[in-house]
C-alpha cells in the first residue's frame, strides 16, 4: 500500500544580527509545496556591507531539487551583491543534496560560456551568414546549369525518365487545380472588364482584355504562383528529408551525383511542365471569359472567338511562355536550394519548406516585374 | 587473395584536421586500414567519430591533411574520378538511407543499373541474390517505409554490397536496434569479413559490438586518438579514459578537489565565540 506523504511543514526564517555577521536560520521543509519567497526575501533584505551572512540550515527537514535550486539562486544573488556567506550548520538531507548538485561555479561557467553577442558581432554574424548563403546559391545555380544544360549536350548524361517523372508530378498532377483556378480567374477578369467596358458600350472588348491579359500576364503568373505553393514546397520537403535521412550522402558515396540524379531532373521537369501548364491555363482562362461573354453578356459566340483571335498575337503567347520558363527555373532552384542545405532535424525541414514557398513567390513576382518592364521598354 | 595483398594499406588518413567554424573536431588523426582488417572506431558521444567517418568516405573536406583511398587523395581528384573511386567503397548509414520512393529490390538494383549499365531485369535478379545474403529476400518488393529498423539496415547493407566494394563502412550499426537484431548484424559483419575477405570499418560505441567484431580498434577522445591497437592493448592502455570506456565506468572526480560546501562552512572555533 502506498502511504500518503506527510504534508510539508512550512518554512520559517528568522534573522538575527550577531557580532559581525547576520545569522539566518531556516526551519521547515525546502520543497515545492513549502517553497516560499521568505528565505529569498530574508537574504535579499540583508544590507550589503553588513559583513558575512551565516546560514543555519540544521533544522531543515526535507529538501528537494526545487528547494535546493531556490537556495542556490539566493546564494548566487548574495554573491553578485558582494555579500560573503557561510554555512553555520547543514542538516543531513541538505548537505547530501547540495553535494550531489553541480557546483554552483560550474553552473555559472556554463551560463557565461557564450555571452550574448554585441551589436557589431551580431551584424558581422548576419553578414557572414548572408555571404555564405549567396555563395551556396551561386554554387547551386552553377551546378544546376551544368547538369541541366551542359552535361546533357556533352553526353555526360541526363536522366530522362527522372525528368519525365517530375513532369508528371509537377505538371500532369497539377492540371486539375490549375484548370480550376484559371477558369475562375477568367470569369473574374471578364466580369471586371465588363464593369468598366459597359460604360462605353464596348462589351465585345471583354475578349481582348481577357485574351491579352491572360496570355501575357496572368496565365504565366498565376500558374507560377500555384506551383510556388505546390512544387517549391514539395521539392524542398522531399530533398530536405533526403538530406536528413542521409539519402543524399548515400547517393554521393555510391558515386551518383545528386545534381544529376535529384536537382537537374526537378528543375528541368518544372521548366517543361510550367510553360505547358501556363498554356493550358491561358486556354481555360479564355474559356472562362467566353462563358461570361457569351452566356451572360450575350455576345455571339463567333464574334467572341473572332475578337479573341484578332486580339491575341502569337508573340503575346510566346512572351508569356518565355516568362513561365524563367519562373519554373526560379521555383525549382529555390525549392532544391532550401531542401539541399537543410541541417538538423524535422523542424528544419518545416522551416525550409516555408522559406521555399515565400522566397519563390517573391522571386517569381519580382522576376515578373522585371520581364514586364523589359517588354514594356522594348516590346 | 594472396597473403601479400592482405596487409596492403587500403585507406589512410594523414594528419587529418577537421573544424566546424572555429571548433576543432579532429585534431590531427593518423590511421591506416589494411586489407582484410576490421577496424572499429570507438569513443563517447561527441568525440568526433562520425566526423572522422564522414572524412574517410569523402563526404566532408578536411581543414587540412589527407585521406588516401587506394593511394589516391580523395579530395584532390576531380568529381568524375572521385565518383569512380567511391563506387569501390560501400557505406551503411545509421538509418540505412534507403531511397524512400524505390522498393528494397530497386534500391539494391540502382547502383547496378546506373554504374554498370545493367538491364533492370537482370539487376533485379542480382539484387535478389544480394538480398538473400542478408536474409531479406522476402522483403524485396516492400518500400523502405514498411520495414523495421533492423530490416532497413540489412537492406542498406545489401545495397552497399551491390557493387562488390573493397571496403565497407558502418555508421553505428547497432544504434536503435534490439540486442538480438544487433548481435545478428555483428555476425553478418564477421561473416562478410571471413567469407568474402571484406575490409570493414565500423564506428560504434556499443560495448557488446566492440567486443564481438573488433580486430583492430582505435579510440577517439576529444578529437584525438586516445589509443589504438588490439582490444587487449586498449584494455591495458595507460590512458585511464580508455580503460574506463571499455569497463563502463564513470570518470572519477579529480582527486583533491574539495567540496565547495566544506569550503563555505563556518570554522568550528569561530561559531562558538
Amino acid at each position: 500500500m502506498e502511504s500518503k506523504p506527510e504534508p510539508a511543514s512550512p518554512i520559517r526564517v528568522t534573522t538575527r544580527a550577531e557580532n559581525g555577521h547576520l545569522l539566518v536560520r531556516v526551519e521547515g521543509d525546502l520543497v515545492l509545496q513549502g517553497y516560499s519567497p521568505e528565505l529569498r526575501a530574508a537574504l535579499q533584505g540583508t544590507p550589503s556591507p553588513a559583513g558575512e551572512v551565516w546560514l543555519d540550515l540544521e533544522s531543515v527537514g526535507r529538501i528537494n531539487t526545487i528547494g535546493a535550486a531556490a537556495l542556490l539562486e539566493s546564494l548566487s544573488e548574495l554573491r553578485t551583491r558582494g555579500v560573503p556567506f557561510r554555512f553555520l550548520a547543514l542538516s543531513v538531507p541538505v548537505r547530501s543534496l547540495l553535494a550531489a548538485l553541480p557546483h554552483e561555479a560550474a553552473i555559472e561557467r556554463t551560463r557565461s560560456l557564450r555571452p550574448p553577442p554585441g551589436i557589431l558581432e551580431h551584424v558581422g554574424g548576419e553578414a557572414y551568414t548572408a555571404w555564405e548563403h549567396l555563395h551556396q546559391i551561386a554554387s547551386m545555380a552553377s551546378q544546376a546549369l551544368t547538369w541541366c544544360c551542359i552535361a546533357p549536350l556533352t553526353g555526360r548524361g541526363l536522366k530522362t525518365h527522372f525528368v519525365l517523372q517530375q513532369v508528371s508530378r509537377h505538371g500532369v498532377d497539377a492540371i486539375p487545380i490549375v484548370s480550376l483556378i484559371m477558369f475562375v480567374i477568367g470569369l473574374i477578369l471578364a466580369l471586371q472588364a465588363d464593369y468598366q467596358l459597359r460604360q462605353f458600350a464596348a462589351t465585345i472588348y471583354i475578349a481582348d482584355l481577357v485574351g491579352v491579359g491572360l496570355t501575357r500576364e496572368l496565365g504565366p503568373l498565376m500558374t507560377a504562383v500555384i506551383l510556388s505553393g505546390r512544387s517549391a514546397a514539395s521539392i524542398a520537403a522531399e530533398i530536405g528529408t533526403m538530406r536528413v535521412t542521409e539519402e543524399i550522402d548515400a547517393l554521393v558515396t555510391m558515386g551518383m551525383n545528386p545534381f544529376k540524379y535529384l536537382i537537374a531532373p526537378r528543375i528541368l521537369g518544372l521548366i517543361i511542365a510550367l510553360p505547358a501548364l501556363a498554356l493550358l491555363g491561358d486556354c481555360i482562362g479564355i474559356l472562362g471569359g467566353y462563358v461570361i461573354g457569351v452566356f451572360y453578356k450575350d455576345i455571339p459566340s463567333a464574334s467572341y472567338l473572332a475578337e479573341t483571335r484578332y486580339a491575341v498575337a502569337v508573340s503575346d503567347v510566346l512572351t508569356g511562355l518565355a516568362k513561365s520558363a524563367a519562373f519554373a527555373a526560379i521555383i525549382g532552384l529555390v525549392g532544391c536550394y532550401q531542401g539541399y542545405y537543410v541541417r538538423g532535424g524535422p523542424q528544419e525541414i518545416g522551416r525550409a519548406t516555408t522559406t521555399a514557398v515565400v522566397l519563390s513567390l517573391f522571386l517569381v513576382i519580382a522576376a515578373d516585374l522585371f520581364f514586364t518592364f523589359l517588354f514594356y521598354l522594348f516590346g | 587473395m594472396n597473403p601479400s595483398a592482405r596487409d596492403e594499406p587500403i585507406l589512410e588518413a594523414r594528419d587529418l584536421i577537421a573544424r566546424y567554424g572555429d571548433r576543432t573536431v579532429l585534431a590531427g588523426i593518423n590511421l591506416t586500414v589494411r586489407r582484410g582488417d576490421i577496424l572499429t572506431i570507438l569513443g563517447g558521444s561527441g568525440c568526433g567519430k562520425t566526423t572522422l567517418l564522414r572524412h574517410l568516405i569523402g563526404l566532408a573536406v578536411p581543414a587540412s591533411g589527407q585521406v588516401l583511398f587506394l593511394g589516391h587523395n580523395l579530395h584532390a581528384l576531380d568529381d568524375a574520378e572521385a565518383e569512380r573511386l567511391r563506387r569501390r567503397m560501400g557505406v551503411l548509414f545509421q538509418g540505412g538511407a534507403l531511397f524512400g520512393s524505390l522498393t528494397v529490390e530497386e534500391n539494391v538494383a540502382l547502383p547496378l543499373v546506373e554504374h554498370l549499365g545493367m538491364e533492370l531485369r537482370l539487376a533485379k535478379r542480382i539484387a535478389q541474390i544480394q538480398l538473400s545474403l542478408v536474409e531479406m529476400q522476402h522483403a524485396a518488393q516492400l518500400l523502405p517505409g514498411e520495414l523495421s529498423g533492423g530490416m532497413r539496415k540489412r537492406a542498406g547493407l545489401a545495397r552497399a554490397l551491390a557493387l562488390d566494394p573493397e571496403i565497407l563502412f558502418f555508421d553505428e550499426p547497432s544504434a536503435g536496434l534490439d540486442p538480438i537484431t544487433s548481435a545478428g548484424l555483428d555476425q553478418l559483419i564477421l561473416r562478410l569479413n571471413r567469407e568474402m575477405g571484406m575490409t570493414i570499418v565500423v564506428v560504434t560505441h556499443e560495448l557488446p559490438s566492440i567486443f564481438t567484431i573488433t580486430r583492430t580498434a582505435l579510440m577517439l577522445d576529444q578529437g584525438r586518438i586516445a589509443a589504438s591497437g588490439s582490444l587487449e592493448e586498449l584494455q591495458n592502455s595507460p590512458n585511464p579514459r580508455v580503460r574506463q570506456f571499455l569497463q563502463r565506468q564513470i570518470p572519477d572526480r579529480p582527486p583533491g578537489s574539495k567540496s565547495w560546501i566544506e569550503a563555505a562552512m563556518v570554522a568550528k572555533g569561530s561559531a562558538d565565540s
